[in-house]
């Protein structure tokens, strides 16, 4: 019966939720009003039981740790003490005359944890990119090479038609002309992926390899700030912000069935643990 | 003085942290660890500061009666009530009403309000197809291609191609190779940008985290 | 010594237990299955190149050693009988000691962290068939000390160092009055352009610090920002809500807020009550800021700092509401989600780029161009990496390889 009523609080929530999709509406805000005062009171309760209590209360006042007892002004009651204090002067904020004091917990914390950032992030994001970077151009058994080779083609097949078409306005006036030189442009972007492919296959040229250190060489481009993005440095850029967008793109892509899966999750909810309309 | 100390207490602090990566000696090591725990109490000692805040903004709406003053009652009552349930006794095992009124009540508004990401999603897709620029052109078509790629429809719909023209198989070079090379560059500036700003802070020169500059 | 098959594989089994040392995982079904009980009376050839040396790992307190060796003949190769290896330790070179650990077949290495510091140890290591013990390969005197280095991350401590050195010159020379140029970054314009705009309609700008900690340098970095956009609202009276998900974050965008009111000669405007404690809790906090764009209708929504999943339901229901949006993380799994629903996007490093761009102070701009610089430098050195892995010299890419 509990069950029930939980189960019924659970999904009426659930809905007051959904009914968002629609407009704001008092289900709505009640929901939202109540989230927020439950977990206020969840933090509140689970900081002081969890993390207080057992490392600061208990060692400093019950001189206890665990279940062995320590020392009063012992090596491990200071290790207890001294945080607590920290946390304590967090509130001298409210107090005019030593509010300063209260900037010093936040020194040492924020302090502390850039201290602690910047090397394994220069390790992580610099250094093994860098390594794994430094690729071999050549000589690479390339299992996309297939693909990369004849996506390459047809970017030859784009850019000629365009240089053709565009730029020298080859048949301007004479369709058969200007058709003639677009099957000419294919012609050219097929034998230019064929020949990539022998390259690939010779073990002379590795496409994707070439392709990561194109990517990233255009991404730190777009990223420079000391010049304008003109000449080389703004065509680079122009390559990296491409690449970044067909990242973002495949990011996308990939989330959308994880999102889908958590509204089948909460769909199963309602339907299956309240309603018991479906197994 | 009263702006020097907690700068000094950051650069020492700061070089030991920075220090302790190069240094695997127990000692050091075991002095940085002790410091890490003292980061997540002074934290979750600082819970009170944000509680405090939220009792003050509601109970402000409660006494003028502004619009929606009824709400804030109604968090400011539940929060006692968890608060009631929880607090004193420090009675949070499984089974207790704190810990059912978290399942019942905290769980379930948290995952629906995640699965509304389901439609978001699909709202944020749908305005893409505005398309503003050739790079959001881009976007959409990664996009596209890795969704279909990753279910069974992108598989049937190619499924006559040879195996390198097939939607898997293009969402999973798309995956491995422009997406890899682009994350790497973006990952590697920003890295860079959070040294820089680690540096500052250590220096002292980055203060936006202690407020006024007084 | 000759022992029965069965016999010898279980007494090498039951010192495994016994020892703690660092094993792999013995397969017992295969290695008994290996125990194939024809009589074999040539023991295995034993190990080649012995050598002990202290383990420098993290939290060194010298009671790691590791011990190193090249497969025995025997071990995949020529009577391809051995089944792994018995790995014993003793402080007098000669005596027999006590069993550290048994590792199978075509591993050459293992490292004992039962060692006591400062203690001369001697090594012997033997290969083991199903029946019977190699000659014991001997290596010594070796001691675990607490080291004071870690010599394999020594190419992180250089480049960083020259990065930092990069970075302090840049600043030198910044304030000694060097005008440095950095290119004009559209977000950052556009930021004070949604102030403006909402400015103009009269209606509030919600500024979002993100989620994070303020530990967390896209914390700090949004906090920069906040002061130079609360120095704006301060001036033209807009009202400026900020609401946060860590009690921290949110007393030091109090005093952010407060100061730059104070400083803009507007302390009077700045009210406490727009600056919030939400919630801890990721989606509680997204949907009291959707109530928030539904309810107060800010015509500017600013999300600058570090945001998880609920990065979309913000930036949705702001479009949905009509708000003119800017965005700011360098989380790069959700700047997909902003670039397709906001106006403009801070992708990365932009970021952090912010404060220097915002306040053309020296020092925020030598910073940012020793990062530039250091980006330069890093072009350079995967160049050299190619050109390396090209020559063959692959030292050079080997140095990058840290623990």
């Amino acid at each position: 019966m509990a069950e029930l009523f939980w189960t019924t609080v659970g999904a009426i929530l659930t809905l007051s939720i959904y009914s968002f999709l629609y407009k704001d509406n008092p289900f709505y805000k009640f929901a939202e009003h109540l989230v927020v005062g439950v977990s206020a009171g969840y933090y509140l309760v689970i900081y002081y039981w969890n993390y207080i209590d057992p490392n600061v209360a208990t060692p400093i006042f019950l001189l206890r740790v665990g279940d062995e007892s320590i020392g009063f002004m012992s090596g491990q009651w200071w290790m207890a003490f001294i945080p607590g204090l920290l946390g304590i002067l967090l509130y001298a904020r409210f107090f005019p005359k030593i509010a300063w004091v209260g900037r010093w917990p936040l020194g040492i914390y924020v302090g502390g944890y850039a201290g602690l950032g910047i090397s394994p992030v220069m390790q992580a994001r610099v250094i093994r990119q860098l390594g794994a970077n430094g690729l071999p151009l050549a000589g690479v058994d390339d299992p996309m090479a297939g693909m990369t080779n004849f996506a390459l083609g047809i970017v030859i097949f784009a850019v000629t038609t365009y240089l053709f078409v565009v730029k020298r306005s080859i048949g301007a006036g004479n369709k058969i002309a200007r058709v003639g030189a677009i099957v000419l442009a294919a012609v050219i972007g097929y034998a230019g992926y064929v020949v990539l492919t022998l390259l690939s296959n010779a073990g002379v040229v590795s496409m994707t390899n070439i392709l990561l250190v194109i990517g990233l060489l255009g991404t730190l481009s777009y990223f420079f700030f000391s010049m304008r993005h003109r000449g080389i440095l703004g065509g680079l850029a122009r390559i990296g912000i491409i690449f970044l967008m067909v990242g973002f793109g495949a990011s996308f892509g990939y989330t959308v069935m994880s999102r889908i899966s958590l509204l089948i999750g909460r769909v199963g909810f309602l339907l299956h643990d309240w309603l018991h309309l479906v197994d | 003085m009263r702006r020097e100390i907690p700068l000094a207490i950051t650069f020492l602090i700061g070089i030991f942290m920075l220090v302790d990566f190069f240094v695997p000696h127990y000692r050091v090591s075991g002095l940085a660890e002790e410091m890490k725990q003292w980061g997540t109490i002074v934290i979750a000692a600082s819970i009170l500061l944000g509680v405090g805040n939220l009792i003050r903004v509601h109970s402000h709406k409660i006494r003028r009666k502004s619009e929606g003053w009824q709400y804030s009652l109604a968090t400011l009552a539940i929060m006692a009530v968890m608060v009631g349930f929880g607090g004193p006794w420090g009675t949070i095992e499984e089974g207790s009403p704190f810990n059912w009124m978290f399942l019942n009540m905290q769980v379930p508004l948290q995952s629906t309000m995640f699965s509304l990401l389901a439609f978001f999603i699909a709202s944020a897709a749908y305005r893409a197809f505005r398309l503003r620029s050739a790079e959001a052109a881009l976007l959409l078509i990664a996009a596209i291609i890795v969704m279909l790629g990753r279910v069974p429809i992108g598989q049937w719909m190619t499924r006559g191609l040879p195996e390198k023209a097939t939607l898997p198989w293009l969402t999973e070079t798309i995956m491995a190779y422009p997406n890899m090379a682009a994350f790497r560059g973006i990952l590697m500036g920003a890295a860079l940008g959070v040294m820089a700003m680690g540096l500052r802070v250590i220096l002292g020169i980055e203060r936006s985290y202690l407020g006024g500059e007084k | 010594m000759k022992l029965p098959g069965t016999a010898c594989i279980a007494f090498l089994m039951l010192c495994a237990c016994a020892a703690n040392a660092q094993v792999d995982a013995v397969d017992v079904e295969e290695v008994l299955s290996m125990a194939d009980a024809r009589a074999d009376s040539v023991p295995p050839a034993p190990p080649r190149d012995l050598s002990a040396r202290d383990h420098i790992g993290d939290n060194d307190s010298g009671d790691r050693i590791s011990v190193s060796w090249t497969l025995s003949p025997d071990d995949g190769g020529g009577e391809a009988d051995v089944l792994g290896y018995l790995v014993m330790r003793s402080e007098a070179p000669d005596a027999r000691g006590d069993t550290v650990g048994v590792v199978p077949a075509g591993t050459t290495r293992l490292v004992d962290d039962t060692a006591v510091p400062r203690t001369p140890y001697y090594y012997h290591v033997q290969a083991v068939d199903s029946v019977n013990l190699s000659e014991p390969a001997t290596f010594g005197p070796v001691e675990g000390r607490s080291s004071f280095w870690q010599p394999r991350r020594t190419s992180v401590f250089v480049l960083m160092a020259v990065f930092f050195a990069m970075v302090i010159t840049f600043t030198q020379l910044a304030q000694k009055g060097a005008s440095l140029f950095i290119r004009r970054i559209p977000g950052l314009n556009a930021i004070e352009e949604a102030v403006g705009r909402a400015t103009e309609m009269g209606r509030p700008v919600l500024y979002v610090p993100g989620i994070g900690e303020i530990d967390n340098i896209m914390t700090i970095a949004s906090l920069t920002i906040l002061s130079h956009v609360a120095k704006i609202t301060a001036r033209y009276e807009t009202p400026l809500i900020v609401p946060t998900a860590r009690a921290v974050v949110m007393s030091a965008a109090e005093e952010v807020v407060k100061e730059a009111y104070a400083e803009a000669g507007h302390p009077d405007a700045y009210n406490p009550d727009n600056i919030r404690y939400l919630s801890d809790a990721q989606f509680a906090f997204a949907a009291a800021v959707n109530g928030i764009m539904l309810r107060e209708k800010p015509a500017a929504n600013l999300y600058l700092g570090a945001f998880w999943a609920e990065s979309l339901l913000l930036a949705e229901t702001g479009f949905e509401a009509g708000a003119i949006q800017v965005a700011g993380t360098a989380m790069v799994s959700q700047l997909p989600f902003f670039v397709t629903a906001c106006d403009f996007t801070l992708m990365g490093e932009e970021l952090y780029a912010a404060s220097a761009y915002l306040s053309r102070e020296p020092k925020l701009m030598g910073s940012l161009k020793g990062s530039d610089w250091m980006k330069a430098l890093s072009i350079a050195l995967m160049a050299a990496g190619i050109i390396a892995n090209i020559v063959g010299w692959t030292a050079f890419v080997a140095w990058f390889e840290t623990q």
